[in-house]
């Protein structure tokens, strides 16, 4: 294929992004080896190029724009949640309604329930994390990969690619009170979160079926709830399995890494 | 709207292309309080539609439709053009000698020629060729189809660079305005 100057010229700025097929390449590559006044042409247009992304990549917002833009989304966020507060002040009104329903021995027997099952992830969450029960050298993804067995193997890479910001100092198997455990060990400024899943007993091994009492939900599964001695734990039932995360970062970023990793649970 | 919950996310994702998103604000609106009036603006807005954003899926295309469609929607009358003159229109269409664009280009010589494009044809050659989006992207974010992206992108180039060669493009004939 033999290419003139007037052909050539329109596949310049294509041949300067490298969108050209491979013939036309050759092409135009041919043309460019004997035609002084296209090589010209190629170097005005590279020229062009480089001169725009210089001038405009070096237009700066300055810090005090990433602040101003941070700052107004975190408020639009907080007026948010005052929203939120309203449709709880609802939520509680709804569980008043339930415990009228219910009658009070129903209703603490639930939440004795999801206290019962939270207590699970709190468990091993202060066996193990607390206990510290993990290896002072950070484990390669491969080791993890191994120490949680296959079934529970492409969990590690989830992780490590959606738990950003975490130092993840273990991903193991672990056994607590006759039952074993995956355990993820979570670490950011010396405080430690935990992702904890543990494969049901039997089908009956679940969260109460009233999901009033719920703060949330997750990928349609009601999220649990509870605060105790400085942990945040978050529970939720994802069919053959419980999972739960154990902050001792705040509520927030229990539920944060748990909203983050519900997809990738096994079911 | 989004959960509270998910603002870390957010921030993780859409802060780090604020300084994209704001030279692009920039160059479109040549104005430094109207550029960040505009990107505030824009991230408030993907935050309240965050709930629609799929994760994994392409952050900056959506936070760049974001920022054209409050460009075109709201501030069109602040966009600086001119149309371009029948007699510039002939000349670029029947250009046969090019002059070559000079060696050493000013910022001022670039934002003036960037200046000198219309709306459309600016927001094309900034998105294909700063941004480094790719044809198909770009109609993605203004929401046009191929063939009118690839034909904007080389009127805007082949303008850009008629007005970066100086005087001597003008006549229409190859004469470089050499180096300075």
């Amino acid at each position: 294929m033999n290419f003139d100057c007037s052909q050539v010229r329109p596949l310049l700025d294509s041949y300067l992004t490298n969108e050209l097929q491979v013939e036309t390449l050759h092409a135009v590559n041919q043309h460019l080896q004997s035609c002084a006044g296209c090589r010209v042409a190629l170097q005005s247009r590279e020229r062009t190029r480089a001169a725009l992304q210089a001038t405009v990549r070096g237009l700066l917002p300055g810090d005090e724009l990433t602040a101003l833009v941070r700052d107004s989304v975190r408020a639009e966020a907080a007026r948010r949640v005052g929203v939120r507060w309203l449709w709880m002040a609802v939520a509680v009104a709804a569980a008043l309604t339930l415990v009228l329903a219910l009658g009070w021995k129903e209703f603490r027997a639930e939440q004795a329930q999801i206290l019962a099952r939270l207590g699970l992830g709190k468990g091993d969450h202060i066996f193990c994390a607390r206990g510290g029960f993990f290896p002072d050298d950070l484990p390669t993804p491969a080791v993890m990969r191994e120490q949680v067995g296959a079934e529970y193997a492409p969990l590690v890479d989830q992780v490590i690619a959606r738990a950003k910001g975490y130092v993840i100092r273990d991903g193991h198997l672990c056994h607590w009170q006759e039952r074993e455990f995956v355990h993820f060990i979570l670490e950011r400024e010396n405080k430690l979160i935990s992702l904890v899943i543990v494969r049901k007993h039997s089908p009956d091994e679940v969260f109460p079926r009233q999901a009033l009492l719920s703060t949330m939900r997750m990928e349609g599964h009601p999220v649990y709830t509870n605060a105790d001695n400085g942990m945040a734990i978050a529970g939720l039932d994802t069919g053959r399995h419980l999972a739960f995360t154990v902050s001792e970062r705040g509520p927030a970023e229990g539920l944060t890494l748990l909203a983050a990793l519900t997809p990738s649970l096994p079911r | 709207m989004p959960a509270p919950d998910r603002l870390p996310e957010f921030e993780s994702v859409a802060l780090p292309l604020l300084p994209d998103l704001y030279r692009t604000a920039a160059a479109m609106l040549r104005n430094e309080t109207e550029a960040k009036d505009l990107v505030q603006d824009v991230y408030l807005h993907a935050w309240k539609s965050f709930h629609r954003f799929a994760a994994g899926t392409n952050c900056r295309g959506w936070m760049f439709q974001i920022l054209f469609h409050r460009l075109h929607h709201t501030r069109r009358k602040l966009l600086r053009f001119r149309l371009l003159s029948e007699d510039e229109q002939f000349r670029e269409d029947h250009l046969v000698a090019e002059t070559p664009v000079p060696t050493r280009l000013s910022s001022e010589e670039v934002l003036a020629a960037l200046d000198e494009l219309s709306p459309e044809h600016r927001e094309v050659v900034l998105l294909a060729d700063v941004e480094e989006l790719t044809c198909r992207e770009v109609s993605e974010v203004l929401g046009i189809p191929m063939g009118t992206v690839m034909s904007r992108l080389s009127r805007a180039r082949t303008k850009l660079r008629v007005t970066l060669a100086g005087p001597a493009a003008d006549l229409g004939i190859g004469q470089a305005r050499g180096s300075r």
